[in-house]
């Protein structure tokens, strides 16, 4: 078993091949070696969101090892599993909280959930409609937003 | 509360990239930051690469499917998407996607495909100049300028640019680099400044055109230099002067349009030579004096092998010995 501490001094067991999910938490386990019982430091995640991404790891435990990467394949958001798509109706802040746990502990799946999920709420939408979605601010002078419209004319109504 | 936009860069990129290239420019709008991560080359690669795959020749046909939105597909025509996308995106397709095309063929004219009243004006991407394989290259209805790094295609050998309603244009001095060009054609596109005299540096020439442009002064000397022309066509422009009796050397030269210009003095004497001469339009201009005896000698000549396309009217004074060979003036 692997012990790890989030930034709010949670501490989570976890068994080793849930923690070698995590590219990060395996690369320090390789580095102090076996008979350490220290726990692992994780200081960029509270404990709440480690919570959640032991859910995810815990649910993809049995997952085969992935394919090689295969460099021609192309990628597609339509393609997440039933059980992630639930796992990731979430409010966006935790959404984005984990976004940003699985680049820090270096989990690629479930990186890419993340991305897949957040850019299928962006299609379909108008640029208004994922402003309001995501509460980004229009920074743009109307003239600089004008011009990039005017650039936009062939792909505006998509 | 976190947010999209407290996600760094390198967390908004592989976001963006699961959006087809066809749809994802319109998010250039939501802010700068994302404007400025959408306008990207790293951006373009990593977009391109995700939804089309990554570069290579075997990818040629296949981008140009899945980018291509008129109704021409398959053929040689550019995506319209190409024409009008961020400069870095341009930069690599061109440069990476269309390395090896052979030609680009675009005749935005026949490719407006919003409807009657959304006309398509796009200016020619100066990032065509990165694929270097391209040998032929046909451009039809744009609007701006000639982007000086066409000088970067050195393996062109036809370039023909129509109908293109630049603002005031010059010829690029960079069209000297394309030394194994044998067919260029400006035509119609308001070209303004003198003879573009670069263009008698392009010696393997065998068609010259540069019809319907505001071109003036004088035609060289040294369009002499282009021995292998056949076709020289000028007209429709305002050159002036004499017609530069080198002309008369170019020993191939079977087509000779200097119509509607403002050209004075007579014809060369050395237009005697021109042995293939078959369509001569010098109507429309200023020309004045006896027309050379030699010169309607060799029409005679001429006339014997095939019917002469000949049309000399109005010019100021022109006069021919109809009894050698009757021209009409």
């Amino acid at each position: 078993m692997v012990k790890i501490t989030s930034s709010d001094n949670q501490e989570f067991t976890i068994s080793k091949e849930i923690a070698n999910q995590s590219v990060l938490i395996k690369n320090m386990l390789e580095d102090v070696g076996e008979s350490d019982d220290q726990p692992i430091p994780l200081p960029n995640v509270s404990g709440a969101i480690l919570q959640k991404v032991i859910e995810y790891a815990t649910m993809h435990k049995d997952d085969p090892p992935p394919a090689p990467e295969d460099e021609t394949k192309l990628k597609t958001s339509e393609d997440i599993e039933e059980r992630d798509k639930e796992f990731m109706q979430l409010d966006q802040g935790t959404m984005f909280e984990i976004i940003l746990a699985a680049n820090y502990l270096d989990m690629k799946n479930l990186l890419d959930l993340g991305c897949k999920t957040v850019a299928n709420m962006i299609k379909g939408k108008s640029v208004e409609e994922v402003r309001k979605l995501f509460n980004i601010v229009n920074d743009f002078t109307p003239e600089e937003e004008e011009q990039i419209r005017k650039e936009n004319e062939w792909c505006e109504d998509r | 509360m976190t947010n999209l936009t407290n996600l760094p860069n390198e967390l908004l990129t592989p976001i963006f990239t699961f959006i087809h290239p066809r749809k994802v420019f319109k998010l250039r709008r939501l802010s700068k930051r994302i404007n400025s991560i959408l306008t990207t080359t790293h951006f373009a690669l990593q977009v391109l690469t995700s939804t089309v795959g990554p570069p290579g020749p075997h990818l040629d046909a296949l981008t140009m499917v899945m980018l291509y939105s008129g109704s021409e597909y398959g053929s040689t025509a550019v995506s319209t998407d190409f024409l009008f996308a961020p400069p870095a995106f341009q930069e690599v397709i061109a440069g990476l996607y269309w390395k090896h095309r052979p030609k680009m063929i675009q005749n935005l004219r026949k490719s407006g495909q919003k409807g009657s009243d959304w006309k398509l004006l796009a200016k020619i991407p100066p990032a065509v100049g990165l694929m270097t394989s391209l040998t032929h290259v046909e451009l039809t209805g744009f609007d701006g300028s000639i982007p000086s790094e066409i000088g970067m295609l050195v393996n062109l050998e036809i370039l023909q640019i129509t109908d293109c309603a630049f603002d005031d244009a010059v010829i690029p001095n960079e069209l000297g680099m394309l030394m194994k060009l044998k067919m260029l054609a400006i035509d119609n596109c308001n070209i303004s400044g003198p003879f573009p005299e670069v263009v008698c540096s392009l010696v393997g020439l065998d068609r010259l055109s540069l019809v319907s442009n505001r071109l003036y002064g004088n035609i060289p000397a040294s369009i002499g230099n282009l021995k292998q022309l056949t076709r020289l066509q000028l007209s429709h422009n305002n050159l002036s002067g004499p017609i530069p009796q080198e002309i008369g050397y170019i020993e191939e030269l079977d087509t000779l349009d200097l119509s509607h210009n403002k050209l004075s003095g007579s014809i060369p004497q050395s237009f005697s030579q021109l042995g293939h001469l078959w369509i001569m339009h010098l109507n429309n201009n200023l020309l004045t004096g006896e027309i050379p005896r030699e010169f309607l000698e060799n029409c005679q000549t001429l006339s014997n092998g095939y019917p002469l396309d000949f049309v000399l009217t109005n010019n100021v004074g022109l006069h021919c010995d109809e009894s050698i060979f009757p021209l009409k003036l």
